[in-house]
């Protein structure tokens, strides 16, 4: 049994229903229900954790790998979008497209409350995990063959090759 | 509407073939279901019909409604409209030989044609409707085809038809003459000892031979049992021996004798006993008819002298003038060449007096009518069944838009204003007040009168639709037609002028557009005069058809044996014309290209094809220098062998773009098209033991002489029409193991890499192209083909293929396309191509000229319209049919049934509803403010 452990810091309100037979012989009474002499430690502790400064770097972390979340349910999306070319695969990929793109374009803004030790590095997670989801559309894209990334795409732009001789003539009319 | 019926014929069809398959077909169809609506009908297409050089004519003076029969040198018999001239009836007979009309006749039931050469047919045809009413054959085993030697004689009482075959003895045999039974023949017992020169004036038979030098005159009955001949010397009267004897068409057995020194020409008129000599003479010029009226015989003599048509009538026997009807009528001899009377008829009108009829053709192919006494009623412009070459040019601007481009042409300003940003102000500042006041001045009434073409509406339209159809006809005709209205805007005739006989070809060259403002567009025909053979040249401006240089036509001094247009222009815009003559000497027109011609020497090569001998030769302009031009023979291909014979050189056309470097695969690479300008289709035809007719085909790089491609066909003979277009090769050949019309295609690709992305050159690295190649059977006839051509070469491709049966097939090129894979694999379902199946649909939607029947074409003339998405075809042979085509349909206007009123009011109510909401929501605003 771990009944002489103190419970996990990290909870506020814990009971410990398993602790009354073996430790305190020597005080006289049981300590009531819901106490627990370590709870000023763990306060004192939860307060100190949870001081502004903490909470703003663990809320901004969160920010900043929302991004890198978002990549499973993404796949998944294009998944099932498929490769044909109809209405809603071009909506999904414009979005795909449109909201990293977005996102990157308003950082500076994003950023703008986020102070910190942590800010360089959250910044450049965000922008990573950005990038991530413009590539994955830019994949999208690709295999559905909306990227010109091929010769043919490129064929309504090939000027006719210049004539360097003039010929003429036909059939003999004597 | 179509689409859905293309789909409910898809679905219906369904169990058939795959879906997927049916889906590629429904979207073809999207694109290419073409049909017209019943209101389009004419309104974009004319057709005009013609029957050619009239040969026979013939009054009808049997059936009530009155008109005229004629039989023509196209072997059409047709009846023209008296008042009108129209068409009443045709019948188009067989081509060349087989269809030659030797005799035409009417009898009170039927027009009867003697035609063909073995068998010979005999028809009859209904009056009024022109239908065939009888048809009958009889083999000529000795047949001699000269007209001299047969004669015919129709037996309107006796309904038999003679034939009468003057050889070295005469032989006639008569024939039923609806049934076609042959009747007993016989020999004419006529003393003769030389060819003597025969006439049939009916029921006779009138010789002439000179005896001793003196002409005797036999005359001998056809139609009696035991006829004798009577023979009458000439001497008192005629003591020439060339003589010449002519028939005089009527109801009596007249002829006419004239000497070649003699003035006159002295009428004999033929009985049993003998021939006797009638009191009077006529003109020698003079076309003789005969008539009867008021149960007299009357005599017309109709003359054409100084542009003056006379007509004299006499009584037939005695040469007494009938005064009321001789008279003499203007003719228009600036428009029409010298005429003969074809046929003349006299009848009393209702004041007493004598109205005459008579039908004439002229030297250039037209026919007309004169009304006596009155004017000329109608002409008929017969050259134009007989077409030679054709170009379509932009019209010129509108007097207005000739202004504004006269401001931005800089070299007829002063230099003073013309540069700079301040004086192009100015200048424009001065040219808008300038058009103020031309403006007012044309509200008032005063002002310059607009141009020529400007009140004819000769000005170039939004959409470049509206254009002038140049077209030079084989009698050394030009028209200029109205392509909108198909009317003749202007005529010209030049004298002596023949086509090539190779071909039975002019050429003509459009040496400047309508483009240069403000010189004149410029077009030029070389032809051969008629005599000579030598070369001849008239440049002329195709808009109004005056000469742009001499009055008439030019005798170059030379043979013309080939002949190309230069590939720049001078500083007037005009592109000279280089002819290499037939001593190998080479020659630019006009002389003042001549610098522009040195300049661009190291690039121009000529090459000529010899039909005979089947050498192609290429000559370099290299060694010209800026004295001379001079053609070197560079390079020299012999393609035939034994009796081969080269039968046809096909090259690009000149004014082809291609929009499209090459054609994407199922994989999205490209693969490039060999565009190679210089690239000609030559053909051979020959005889072979084993093989029997054989077909080759070469294509032949004309600047260096490399056969790029050539292909073999055996069993395969006549008619070999052929396209070529881009990057591909059409034609089309006669299959003799299967009996049946079959098309070829050939497209050829430089591969996936273009081996030079800037420029093709013939001679620098050249490329074997990538060929690809399929066959298709084509159920009908082919009489000629050509490809649909626009602006940027950006709309796709059709074949425009006229068919035997009259119609005009438009022929979408992916259905012929090489590439139409046999096996389906899902690469080839991405490019796009349609699987092989050999027979090519002819669907009746896909007949451009729906049910205007055009006959024996001789070819197809397309033209880019200033809309990318439409061409312009004329089709000509016997007819002349023009309608405009658009193989991507009409991407690039709006549909006409495109409702511009319902548009712009919604857009108005939308407009107006906006702006009505925004006031309501503000003041609800407001409302809710103060709460």
């Amino acid at each position: 049994m771990t009944a002489t452990r103190v419970p996990p810091k990290r909870y506020k309100w814990a009971l410990d229903s398993t602790t009354r037979g073996k430790p305190d012989r020597s005080s006289d009474l049981a300590s009531p229900p819901g106490y627990n002499p370590s709870a000023g430690q763990v306060y004192t502790e939860v307060t100190r954790e949870s001081d502004p400064n903490h909470l703003i770097i663990k809320k901004s972390w969160e920010l900043a790998l929302g991004p890198l979340k978002q990549v499973p349910m993404n796949l998944f999306i294009m998944y099932m979008a498929g490769n044909s070319i109809s209405i809603f695969p071009i909506m999904m990929v414009g979005m795909l497209i449109i909201r990293p793109v977005k996102a990157l374009f308003t950082m500076q803004n994003t950023f703008k409350m986020i102070e910190g030790s942590h800010a360089a590095g959250q910044k450049f997670v965000y922008f990573l995990g950005n990038i991530v989801s413009v590539a994955l559309a830019l994949y999208k894209c690709h295999s559905m063959g909306l990227l010109p990334s091929h010769s043919s795409d490129w064929l309504a732009f090939v000027e006719p090759q210049m004539r360097m001789e003039y010929s003429g003539g036909g059939m003999s009319l004597i | 509407m179509k689409i859905s019926e293309e789909l409910n014929g898809c679905i219906s069809r369904m169990w058939l073939r795959s879906p997927i398959v049916c889906l590629a077909l429904l979207l073809i169809h999207l694109n290419l279901s073409y049909g017209l609506y019943e209101d389009q009908i004419g309104k974009f297409d004319w057709r005009q019909m013609y029957v050619g050089h009239v040969k026979f004519a013939e009054f009808d003076t049997v059936s009530s409604v009155k008109k005229v029969f004629v039989s023509t040198e196209e072997n059409v018999v047709a009846a023209l409209n008296l008042k009108s001239g129209n068409i009443i009836w045709r019948q188009v007979l067989e081509k060349k030989e087989q269809g030659t009309i030797h005799f035409m006749n009417i009898t009170s039931e039927a027009v009867i044609t003697v035609s063909g050469t073995n068998p010979v047919n005999v028809r009859g045809w209904d009056l009024n409707g022109g239908f065939l009413l009888w048809d009958w054959s009889f083999p000529l085993h000795v047949f001699i085809s000269s007209e001299e030697e047969n004669k015919w004689f129709l037996s309107d009482t006796e309904l038999k038809l003679y034939h009468i075959s003057l050889g070295s003895e005469i032989i006639v045999k008569p024939y039923e003459l609806t049934s076609g039974r042959a009747l007993e023949g016989s020999k004419l017992p006529l003393p003769l000892a030389s060819k003597p020169s025969c006439v049939v004036a009916a029921p006779y038979i009138a010789c002439i031979e000179s005896v001793g030098g003196n002409p005797i005159l036999h005359t001998v009955s056809i139609t009696a049992v035991n006829s004798k001949p009577v023979s009458k010397p000439l001497k008192p009267l005629i003591e020439n021996t060339e003589v010449t004897l002519e028939s005089v068409h009527g109801s009596q057995p007249l002829v006419s004798v004239t000497s070649s020194g003699s003035k006159v020409k002295y009428l004999f008129l033929i009985e049993e006993t003998g021939s006797r000599v009638l009191p009077y003479q006529v003109e020698r010029s003079a076309k003789l008819v005969q008539d009867s009226l008021r149960e007299s015989n009357i005599l017309l003599q109709l003359l054409y002298t100084n542009e003056w048509f006379d007509v004299l009538t006499s009584n037939l026997l005695t040469g007494e003038p009938i005064p009321d009807v001789t008279s003499s009528l203007k003719y228009p001899h600036d428009r029409l060449g010298p005429p003969t009377a074809a046929a003349a008829v006299c009848t009393p009108r209702k004041d007493k007096g004598l109205g005459c009829r008579v039908l004439f053709s002229t030297t250039d192919h037209a026919v007309g009518m004169f009304h006596y006494p009155g004017k000329l009623i109608w002409v008929r412009e017969e050259a134009l069944a007989s077409v030679v070459a054709v170009e379509m040019l932009d019209l010129p601007v509108s007097d207005t838009e000739a202004a504004i481009e006269k401001e931005f042409d800089h070299k007829e300003m002063d230099l003073g204003v013309s540069s700079g940003f301040g004086g192009m102000f100015t200048h424009r500042l001065l040219s808008q007040t300038l058009q103020l006041r031309l403006l007012i001045l044309s509200i008032l009434g005063l002002g310059d009168p607009p141009s020529a073409g400007q009140r004819a509406g000769l000005v170039r339209d939004e959409f470049g639709l509206h254009k002038m159809i140049v077209i030079a006809t084989g009698v050394g005709k030009l028209f200029g037609i109205d392509n909108l209205s198909g009317e003749i805007v202007w005529r010209r005739r030049l004298e002596n002028v023949a086509s090539y006989s190779s071909q039975n070809q002019m050429i003509l060259y459009v040496q400047r557009t309508t483009r240069h403002f403000p010189h004149p567009a410029q077009c030029a025909l070389l032809a051969r005069h008629k005599v000579s053979g030598e070369g001849v040249i008239f440049t002329f401006n195709p808009i109004t058809g005056q000469p742009a240089g001499s009055e008439s036509v030019t005798l170059l001094g030379y043979q013309i044996q080939q002949s190309m247009l230069l590939a720049f222009t001078d500083d007037n815009f005009l592109r000279g014309i280089l002819l290499l003559d037939q001593k190998e000497q080479l020659h630019v027109l006009p002389s003042s290209a001549h610098s522009v011609a040195v300049k661009s020497a190291g690039s121009t090569f000529i090459f000529t094809a010899d039909k005979n001998t089947g050498i192609l030769a290429g000559y370099s302009l290299l060694f010209s220098n800026s004295q001379k031009l001079e053609a070197t023979r560079v390079w020299e291909v012999k393609l035939t062998q034994g009796k081969q014979r080269l039968t046809a050189v096909v090259s690009k056309s000149p004014v082809e773009r291609v929009h499209s470097q090459g054609r994407v695969l199922g994989d999205r690479s490209v693969l490039y098209k060999y565009i190679n300008p210089n690239l000609v289709a030559v053909v051979t035809q020959g005889f072979d033991p084993v093989h029997k007719n054989f077909l080759n085909l070469y294509l032949v790089d004309v600047v260096s002489g490399s056969v790029v491609f050539s292909i073999s066909h055996k069993k395969a003979r006549e008619p070999v029409h052929i396209v070529h277009s881009e990057n591909w090769v059409l034609y089309s050949y006669f299959s003799d193991k299967s009996r049946r019309t079959e098309i070829v295609t050939l497209e050829l690709y430089e591969g996936k890499v273009q081996s030079n992305t800037t420029a093709f050159s013939s001679v620098a690295s050249p490329i074997q192209p990538i060929v690809d190649q399929q066959a298709y059977i084509l159920p009908g006839n082919i009489v000629a083909m050509k490809e649909t051509i626009t602006e940027k070469g950006i709309t796709s491709k059709h074949i425009l293929v006229a068919l035997a049966n009259g119609g005009v097939l438009e022929l979408p090129w992916m259905f012929v396309d090489p590439r139409r894979p046999i096996t389906v694999t899902p690469e080839m379902r991405e490019e796009g191509v349609i699987p092989y199946m050999p027979e090519l649909p002819v669907p009746s939607e896909s007949i451009i000229n729906y049910n205007q029947t055009v006959q024996r074409v001789q070819g197809i003339h397309t033209a880019p319209s200033g809309l990318e998405s439409t061409c312009l075809v004329l089709v000509y042979g016997l007819d002349l049919y023009y309608t405009r085509v658009a193989p991507s349909k009409t991407f690039d206007v709006l549909k006409e049934d495109f409702d511009h009123f319902l548009i712009s009011a919604v857009l108005l109510g939308l407009t107006v509803v906006s702006y009505i909401t925004r006031k309501l929501a503000s003041r609800k605003a407001l409302k809710q403010a103060w709460k």
